[in-house]
């Protein structure tokens, strides 16, 4: 979806030089001029660094800490930060660093997977539901209204325990899999909503008449018109969700249902420590600190990505 | 005269009313356009005028196959236009295009003028090979009176008349034998209007066009068109040259229309006849019976009521207008 | 005596640092009792925000008011008490719209709506104030006011709407009005009624009415005089006769040079005006009209040209006025008056 839907570049462009409308460059088409447009912002650079910072994290927790995030010594408990452990220990005597390091990579696979299926998923729906209008809208309509109706909570549990039974180990792959599908099922329906009312407003427009009344098939319609002027709101939606998402992880694993030790995310920390915030706030803190920061980077990078395809805004 | 290239019969085009949401039922129709015929030849301009409701958009969706028609037939150079189908259909949209009305939104925002110029390449690749593309699009451009080296531009850099032009070069670029206009000057300013209006002069000499020209602006219609037919309520209720219908009116909607026009002359202040029509277009979900008109005509009889009139010529007129009583104006001369 | 009211010099800038667009340039104008006075312009050339800042209503932000003043009745209003300038409105000085659809609420009935103004500034109670908007409704020429004084905004069509706004701007009798482009949405048949309706309350009430419109045709029509705008400035006012027998700027000579005309005939060619309207950001130095105009010269390029009395109230700024109001206007001003 990423790769230019128009004339690609040709090869006497030079990616770096700004565009100067000049005659003897080629058409480069929207996907092209956002990138370039992308390059110049400050907020773009930051936000890549964060997520790039944070994936590195995900990957390769080894290379921050040599800390075993797991390994809990009970003396230690309820320790402050200090020049041994700078985040402090958990109540459990387990280094919060390390933890909150080896939290990144279930955190951010469950937000990314799940903001990426939802959208996606709703996305597909919301376009085939708002450009058909006919009877597929009012059968998407009314599924997602009753995938919408259930309390999320609810809808959670009896998925869950339907894949697996209490007390049963599952690989934390596995779960984390489950915990998406939970959220992705469950959650779809708003980024449907969301991309067919956009839809329906896009496919009113005259250059979709214009652009049938040339010849121009459906696919033609809904990728190179409806699409690029949809996917501003769910953009932004999905950017907000990434760290909803991640909350929603740790509502699961409070319940019980979702990840559990072994597997360390941030949700199960912060659900973890809320109760003891008086007592050991840094345990709270700092997960809670990388959630935040997690989210910053994404609605900054979706708030970019956003602006960089609206021409008018340049 | 020569074979029309466009000929409308009894075109209608109902737009059901529905309710409910799970299940919709049809409760009404709307009756957008009912029962229009009409032709066009080539080379010439018709002017399709009225007021809004009265079918005429409407009419330009389903010519240009964008909705299908409920009844009624209509064949381009002598084929079938509504039983075209793939290639056919397709092949047939490179003889007739259309220009929209509103420079804002007819074009593509998150696109070049490049690349909506060129989509008509794009879409019918036998028309011009890829590498001769971009050549084509910027002397289009330049055919429009847009500077060739804007091609890399965004339509929010340019203002409503550039804009026009904009869609005009589209509507252009596989050289179509006709243009459905469908207002394409009512958004802009009167200077730019009339920018836009020469344009389009100069096109249909330059490249044989015939047009079908849509708008609500009798001076504009007056000032293109060769003839013209006055909608009213999803029907045509008079038709004729320019002259005819400007001259010598013998539907009482189009007195009332062309009187009711201002004229930018204080000093023909209170000495033009004026007929005031009372009220508002009625409804096209539910129009009166018999005659379209009669709810708000100064001539109406018992007979409007029960017989919808032909569209004919009648013993004192020279043109069809569909009216019992149609009869030319009353001679009002300034004295 | 004092006019009803006089804008003096009025200047508004919209943005700061290098965006800085500077839509008023020194408006001037005045409206008597019982004139209408038509301010003729294209989209930008600042007629809508001159009637906002006389009404009070122009948002600051983003908008600016750096100079001149507005005076009704001799009481200057920029800088006046923000509560004075409340009473005012509805009472002394009222506005009608473009799109009388979205200045209504949707979800009161149109009666409501006209009894509020007397509910809230005459202290009627809810049915008297009913009783007196039926009232409104029956002036504007609404068939079966009191059944409709409770129907919604959209059971009115489009004339209806605008009638009703009507009604509402004259329910405490303004001595002003202002209408901003009263009937471009609506049909021409309908639009005729409007203004047909405008000017006869017009003349019974002898009320001041600033009619803002591009529309050369229907201030032909209904002004008594007419201010011509481009660009944030007045560049010719006059009587609405000499303003068409003879245009004195070349800018008001382009336009009706380029209306098609239903009395033409057929075939004639138009003479648009070339090019665009400046960017409001970058008004070009000396006349702003003279890249667009034919007859420019070097001291166009040079000075503003401002705006001078060419004798009988008639009013220009053009260096060669004097010479363009000699010539008549391009067109021949006898039409054939086409029977109807």
């Amino acid at each position: 979806m990423t790769e230019p839907l128009t004339t690609a570049p040709s090869p006497g462009v030079d990616d770096g030089v700004v565009p100067d409308n000049g005659p003897g460059q080629a058409t480069r088409g929207l996907w092209a001029d956002a990138w370039t447009e992308l390059r110049g912002r400050p907020r773009f650079w930051i936000a890549a660094a964060l997520i790039v910072l944070l994936l590195l994290m995900a990957l390769a927790p080894s290379l921050f800490t040599s800390v075993d995030p797991t390994v809990g010594l009970l003396e230690r408990s309820r320790e402050p930060p200090g020049p041994d452990a700078v985040f402090g220990y958990d109540l459990q005597g387990r280094d919060v660093y390390a933890r909150t390091i080896y939290g990144a990579a279930p955190s951010l696979a469950v937000g990314f997977l799940a903001t990426f299926g939802t959208v996606v998923v709703g996305s597909l729906a919301g376009l085939l539901a708002g450009y058909s209008q006919g009877w597929p809208d009012s059968l998407l309509s009314r599924i997602g209204e009753i995938f919408a109706g259930l309390p999320f909570v609810l809808g959670g549990i009896v998925i869950l325990t339907s894949f697996n039974k209490p007390g049963q180990i599952v690989g934390a792959g596995q779960l984390v899999f489950q915990v998406v599908l939970t959220i992705v099922v469950l959650t779809w329906p708003v980024a449907m909503r969301i991309m067919r009312a956009a839809a329906i407003e896009t496919s009113q427009q005259d250059y979709v008449k214009a652009a049938k009344a040339l010849g121009a098939g459906p696919f033609r319609v809904v990728l190179r018109h409806i699409l690029p002027n949809t996917l501003a709101p769910v953009l932004v939606y999905g950017a907000i969700q990434f760290g909803v998402f991640i909350g929603a992880e740790a509502t699961l694993s409070f319940l019980g249902i979702g990840l559990r030790d072994p597997v360390v995310s941030w949700g199960v920390m912060i659900s973890e420590a809320r109760d003891r915030v008086q007592d050991i706030p840094w345990a709270l803190f700092f997960p809670a600190g990388f959630l935040v920061i997690t989210v910053l980077a994404f609605v900054m990078m979706g708030d970019a990505v956003r602006d960089a395809l609206d021409p008018r805004g340049r | 005269m020569s074979q029309p290239i466009l000929s409308v019969r009894d075109l209608v085009k109902h737009f059901p009313v529905t309710r409910g949401v799970l299940f919709r039922k049809t409760v009404g129709h709307v009756r957008a356009v009912d029962g229009v015929s009409l032709d066009l030849h080539p080379g010439e301009t018709l002017g399709v005028v009225g007021e809004s409701g009265c079918g005429k958009s409407t009419l330009a969706q389903v010519l240009m196959r964008l909705t299908p028609p409920t009844s009624g037939t209509a064949t381009f150079e002598g084929e079938d236009l509504f039983a075209k189908r793939g290639a056919a259909l397709t092949a047939w949209r490179r003889d007739m295009q259309i220009v929209l009305q509103d420079p804002y939104t007819s074009l593509n925002p998150r696109k070049t003028v490049g690349d909506i110029v060129g989509e008509p390449f794009d879409i019918h690749p036998e028309v011009a090979p890829k590498g001769d593309r971009r050549r084509r699009v910027q002397e289009l451009l330049e055919v429009v009176g847009l500077n060739p080296e804007h091609i890399r531009r965004y339509p929010h850099q340019f203002s409503g008349g550039q804009r026009q032009r904009v869609g005009i070069a589209r509507a252009l670029a596989l050289r179509p034998k006709v243009i459905v206009c469908d207002e394409p000057v009512s958004a802009l300013d009167v200077s730019i209007q009339a920018q836009v209006l020469n344009l389009l002069s100069d096109l249909q000499r330059e490249f044989g066009l015939a047009y079908l020209f849509i708008a609500h602006d009798l001076g504009v219609v007056r000032h293109l068109c060769d003839r013209v037919a006055v909608m009213y309520l999803g029907s045509i209720v008079e038709t004729g040259t320019a002259e005819e219908i400007y001259g010598r009116a013998s539907h009482p909607y189009t007195q009332a229309l062309l009187s009711s026009v201002p004229v930018p002359d204080p000093s023909l202040r209170g000495r033009r006849a004026a007929i005031r029509l009372e009220g508002d277009v009625p409804s096209p979900a539910d129009p009166p019976s018999g005659c379209r008109f009669r709810t708000r005509c100064p001539k109406a009889a018992a007979i409007c009521a029960q017989d919808p009139p032909a569209l004919e010529v009648r013993p004192s007129t020279d043109h069809p207008a569909a009216c019992h009583f149609a009869e030319p104006p009353h001679l009002v001369r300034a004295d | 005596m004092a006019p009803l009211l006089e804008v003096d010099d009025l200047r508004v800038e919209f943005g700061r640092g290098r965006e800085t667009a500077s839509v008023l340039n020194g408006v001037s104008y005045h409206v008597d009792e019982g004139e209408t006075l038509a301010v003729l312009g294209e989209s930008g050339s600042g007629k809508s925000v001159t009637a906002q800042t006389v009404m009070g209503i122009l948002d600051t932000p983003p908008g600016r008011i750096t100079g001149g003043s507005v005076r009704f009745r001799g009481e200057e209003l920029l800088g006046a008490d923000p509560e004075r300038r409340r009473l005012l409105r509805g009472e002394s000085m009222a506005m009608i719209f473009q799109d009388a659809l979205s200045a209504l609420n949707p979800v009161y009935s149109v009666g409501f709506q006209i009894a509020e103004q007397f509910r809230f500034r005459r202290g009627m109670s809810r049915k008297d104030a009913m009783v007196k908007a039926a009232e409104m409704l029956d002036l504007v020429k609404i068939p079966n006011a009191k059944q409709r004084v409770k129907e919604y905004p959209h059971q009115f069509s489009g004339g209806m709407r605008q009638r009703a706004m009507i009604a509402m701007s004259l329910a405490l009798d303004p001595e002003l009005l202002i209408a901003d482009e009263p009937t471009t949405a609506l049909d021409v048949t309908v639009q005729a009624q409007i203004m047909e309706l405008l000017d006869e309350l017009r003349r019974e009430r002898g009320m001041g009415l600033i009619l803002i419109t591009h529309d050369l045709g229907v201030v032909a029509e209904v002004a008594d005089r007419i201010a011509v705008m481009y660009a944030g400035r007045i560049v010719e006012h006059t009587d609405a006769a000499s303003l068409y027998a003879h245009p004195a700027h070349p800018y008001t000579r382009g336009l009706m040079d380029s209306v098609p005309r239903v009395d033409d005939v057929a075939g004639a060619p138009l003479r648009p005006i070339p090019g665009l309207p400046p960017s409001l950001s970058a008004i070009p130095d000396g006349c702003p009209f003279h890249p667009r105009c034919a007859h420019a010269v070097d001291v166009c390029t040079d000075e503003v040209p401002a705006l001078r009395e060419l004798g009988s109230g008639h009013q220009a700024a053009c260096h060669f006025a004097e010479r363009f109001v000699a010539e008549g206007p391009d067109r021949p001003t006898t039409h054939e008056v086409v029977s109807r």
